[in-house]
């Protein structure tokens, strides 16, 4: 799987929208990483949207971790998307995971983030 | 009779007569003629005779007296002759009389020379010849009459020898026209013939004019000899001459034969006779024909409807049959046949939407048609017709112009479709007479309702048995069920034949292959019963043969399902303990799992509701090991003509042996396929496999690249959806052998690829065991977070986590799910 394929990014209501596809686990997570970290710019806000990944593991929750950590440090606040009821919202959970950070949909991260 | 006449005494003066009186009343008449004919004496008889005076008669030439011809005569004959001979007797000469007329004579002529002067005289002598000419010329009449009549039998004869050796009406036009032209020199002789049910003239023949039928009324002489029933003749006022006689036989008329002559042309009385004969004797030659027609067409129709009936039973399903009826009408009856079937329009408002069981064009698709020049648009009004016409056949024009015929197809007070012939026949066009269509419209009608009443009640039966085969089937990791079920080859038939898998309240999974005899929907309806009351006698706690006493019980209600045979066994999923019972049903066939293939001879009882049967029923019980393989079946499966049923049981016992490493599902279908091989399938078959299984057992040695792990992933999955582990479950166990995996990639060999880790999962019931093994030899744990985290989520998707290091490190976990779809 390309970078193109995993990761697009867009702008939307002056946020980047970073969306993520496939799986994320120990084979990918630190492609998924840089690959994210250097095609997005500062921007008033991030989007993580995860509704398209169908696999996360403990690699993948590093990976999360870290970009969530480096748009901080860019003064971008990050809004993570899991549709409940996912298979990455179970993982999240099951860890307990950036629960501050997460919305169920785009719709919900845009409004927090422009709010 | 009386005396003869005497000479009498009141004749005596007459006797005594003068010469003088003998000349002039003498009975002939009596000139003295001079050598220049001039005329010197006369008797008074010639005179009575003539009519003429004396003095017109004396000193005129004789010959001033004869008629043209006998003048000639006179010159031309008589004079030389008695020039020659001086006597002449019995010359016919005809005088002309006073009056005009005629008077036939014989005269003799005598020379009279007198010695002393050397003059001659002639004496005549005249006789009266009238009654003796016309009796010669009646004669000669009489003669030419017999002349004529001799020729007429010629002719009769020579047409009665023509009909006799014809067998076909048309071929009598010739023998007649012949005979018109021989015996009257007729410039034109056509024959009609009468169209009975018609009432219509058509000329006949092969060389016929194109002439329009004529009618009975109209007044032209053909009619006109048909109505009459006798010779017709017309000899004014057209420009030529015409006599008709009828064609008759027994008093029927069957036709007319019209002979035209030239205008003027007079046609005597034996003439009319004989065109009357001919006219009888080429009408019973023609009767004749037409019986020999007749008779040699019902023999043909006949066996064409026995041929046609046997064809049209021989295929199964309307759509076959009516495909097959098209096939033969063409070209024997015509030259394109229709069939088109109504659907859903029975005189019942069953419901009638029957599609072909064998997938191919089924009657409710249209027409089915043979010939050239199809198909046929057949418009409503055309439909209506036919729907109306009380089963008389519809003429149509086809697309190109052709002619054809519409029947209806009728049976049970309905129309089932319609039937359209176009073209001619082949043969005779009489074949098709409407009787005889009508007749074959009739039985061919019933022939497809049969046929499709057959494929409605067997596809009742089909729907019925499916829906009673293909019910909730348990599902359960420990054991597997696959099922074949095949319907009769020949004839599509579905019979009693069922199988059922059920789960007992005890923990064991039930099994039953049952047989009712006879076929159909009554067959079906009664395994439908028969196999609820086995599932719900057997549901509850009872041992295989209380299951067939309480069936015994139940078919005393149920006539159809008298004598059925049933096979039921009952497996323990915990124990692998086997109880089986049959009844009068071919034995199980068991196939565990390193030893050959046997058959289970215990437990064997009568058919259900046979008394004696009912008071010894038995069971037999064994234990089996997992990954024993059971199979049930119907005679159908084992039983093949000419072949004796131990041998039947052989092939399947080595069929099965052959085949034992197969996947469940394929191995019934291989099963099935390879015992029906070449057999025509004359009964339905029935087989039901069951596996016990052993635990079902993953297993997967990975490299140790971080890229393997997806693949890895997928197929856990895919085996977890196969155990039928619940889909939420799936995911969690994935997710923990992922990262356990992982971690032995990363931690135990260093993302080294040449080492191997080893996944093994296994599940027993619904609880999964999960182990994940590496050679490889672990650093000195790091107390990295990310690591934690693999952990934390390995721990709180499992029940239990067990690292166990030694030789390598292998990690244990466990997990009980809960199984949803129970």
């Amino acid at each position: 799987m390309t970078a193109e394929d995993r990761t697009t990014i867009r702008s939307e209501q002056g946020c980047e929208v970073v969306r993520l596809h496939g799986e994320i686990d120990h084979g990918n997570a630190e492609l998924v990483e840089r690959d994210v970290l250097a095609a997005t710019r500062a921007a008033a806000g991030v989007v993580i949207d995860l509704s398209g990944v169908t696999f996360l593991d403990s690699a993948g929750l590093r990976c999360l971790d870290h970009l969530v950590t480096a748009f901080r440090n860019r003064q971008a606040p990050v809004v993570v998307v899991a549709p409940d009821q996912g298979v990455v919202r179970f993982t999240l959970d099951l860890i307990g995971f950036l629960p501050g950070l997460l919305a169920s949909s785009i719709d919900d991260a845009l409004a927090e983030l422009t709010a | 009779m009386a005396d003869p006449p005497q000479p009498a005494d009141p004749f005596v003066p007459l006797l005594e007569e003068s010469a003088e009186d003998l000349y002039e009343g003498a009975p002939c008449g009596y000139l003295s003629v001079l050598p220049d004919g001039t005329v010197a004496r006369v008797n008074q008889t010639f005179l009575d005779w003539t009519g003429y005076r004396r003095t017109d008669v004396l000193g005129h030439r004789v010959q001033s007296f004869y008629t043209i011809g006998s003048r000639i005569f006179h010159e031309t004959h008589l004079g030389p002759l008695l020039h020659m001979q001086s006597e002449v007797r019995g010359i016919a000469i005809e005088f002309r009389r006073a009056d005009g007329s005629r008077l036939d004579t014989l005269v003799n002529v005598v020379v009279r020379r007198n010695p002393n002067t050397g003059s001659t005289a002639l004496r005549m002598t005249v006789f009266d010849a009238t009654d003796r000419r016309s009796y010669e010329r009646e004669l000669l009449n009489e003669r030419r009459r017999a002349e004529r009549n001799a020729a007429h039998i010629r002719v009769l004869q020579e047409m009665e020898a023509h009909c006799a050796s014809i067998d076909r009406a048309e071929d009598i036009v010739a023998p007649i026209v012949a005979a018109g032209t021989e015996a009257f020199d007729a410039t034109e002789t056509a024959v009609w013939l009468l169209h009975p049910q018609e009432s219509v003239l058509t000329v006949a023949g092969p060389d016929a004019p194109a002439t329009a039928p004529a009618t009975l009324d109209e007044s032209g002489p053909e009619a006109h000899a048909v109505r009459l029933a006798d010779v017709v003749v017309f000899e004014s006022p057209g420009p030529d001459a015409r006599a008709v006689t009828p064609l008759v036989a027994d008093e029927r008329v069957l036709g007319v034969v019209s002979f035209g002559f030239p205008a003027g042309r007079r046609i005597a009385a034996d003439e009319v006779q004989l065109m009357r004969t001919i006219g009888r004797q080429a009408g019973q030659a023609l009767e004749r024909v037409r019986l020999h027609e007749e008779t040699a067409r019902r023999a043909w129709q006949s066996a064409y409807l026995a041929r046609l009936s046997r064809a049209l039973d021989e295929a199964v399903g309307s759509a076959d049959r009516a495909r097959r009826l098209v096939a033969l009408l063409v070209p024997e009856l015509g030259e394109y046949a229709q069939v088109s079937l109504v659907e859903g329009e029975q005189a019942e408002g069953t419901s009638s939407s029957v599609r072909s069981p064998t997938g191919g064009t089924g009657p409710a698709d249209g027409v089915i048609a043979a010939g050239s020049g199809g198909p046929w648009p057949i418009s409503a009004q055309v439909r209506a017709a036919v729907r109306s016409g009380g089963g008389a056949p519809v003429p149509l024009a086809g697309p190109d112009g052709r002619r054809g015929l519409a029947l209806p197809l009728r049976a049970r007070n309905a129309m089932i479709g319609m039937l359209l012939l176009a073209g001619e026949p082949a043969a005779s066009s009489d074949r098709s007479e409407p009787d005889f269509l009508l007749d074959l419209a009739d039985r061919v009608g019933l022939a497809l309702d049969n046929a499709r009443l057959a494929e409605q009640d067997r596809e009742v039966a089909r729907i019925l048995q499916r829906s009673l085969l293909i019910s909730e089937r348990p599902t359960d990791s420990r054991f597997q069920v696959a099922t074949v079920y095949r319907p009769a080859v020949e004839t599509l038939e579905v019979g009693g034949d069922w199988y059922d898998t059920f789960t007992t309240s005890t923990g064991s999974v039930g099994v039953v292959v049952g047989d009712v005899v006879g076929r159909g929907i009554r067959a079906a309806s009664a395994m439908g019963q028969l196999r609820s009351a086995v599932r719900a006698v057997a549901k509850t706690r009872c041992s295989p043969a209380t299951v067939l006493r309480h069936m015994d019980d139940f078919v005393t209600t149920l006539e159809a399902g008298q004598m059925t045979t049933l096979a039921y066994a009952e497996l323990a999923l915990d124990t692998g303990v086997l109880r089986y019972a049959c009844a009068g049903h071919p034995p199980p066939l068991l196939l565990p799992p390193h030893a050959a293939p046997r058959y289970l001879w215990d437990g064997r009882s009568g058919p259900l509701g046979t008394h004696t049967a009912s008071r010894s029923r038995r069971e037999a019980e064994l234990s089996v090991p997992r990954g024993s393989r059971l199979l049930l079946y119907t005679d159908g499966l084992v039983e093949r003509r000419g072949e004796r049923i131990d041998q039947g049981l052989g092939r399947l016992a080595e069929a099965l042996d052959a085949r034992r490493t197969a996947p469940l599902g394929a191995l019934a279908q291989q099963l099935s396929d390879a015992m029906l091989d070449g057999e025509g399938g004359h009964d339905d078959t029935c087989l039901l496999a069951l596996a016990f299984e052993a635990a079902p057992r993953f297993h997967a040695d990975v490299p140790a690249e971080v890229t393997r792990l997806s693949p890895l992933r997928a197929r856990l999955h895919e085996w977890l959806a196969g155990c039928d582990v619940p889909e939420p479950e799936q995911y969690g166990i994935v997710l923990a052998c992922s990262e356990a995996a992982a971690n032995a990639i990363e931690h135990g060999y260093q993302s080294d690829p040449s080492g191997v880790v080893s996944v093994t999962a296994t599940i027993d019931g619904d609880i999964l065991d999960l182990r994940i093994s590496d050679s490889g030899r672990w650093l000195a744990p790091q107390a990295s977070a990310d690591r934690g985290r693999g952990m934390a989520l390995m721990g709180r998707l499992m029940d239990d986590l067990v690292v166990d290091r030694g030789e390598g490190t292998s990690v244990l976990m466990r997990r009980q799910f809960r199984r949803t779809t129970r």
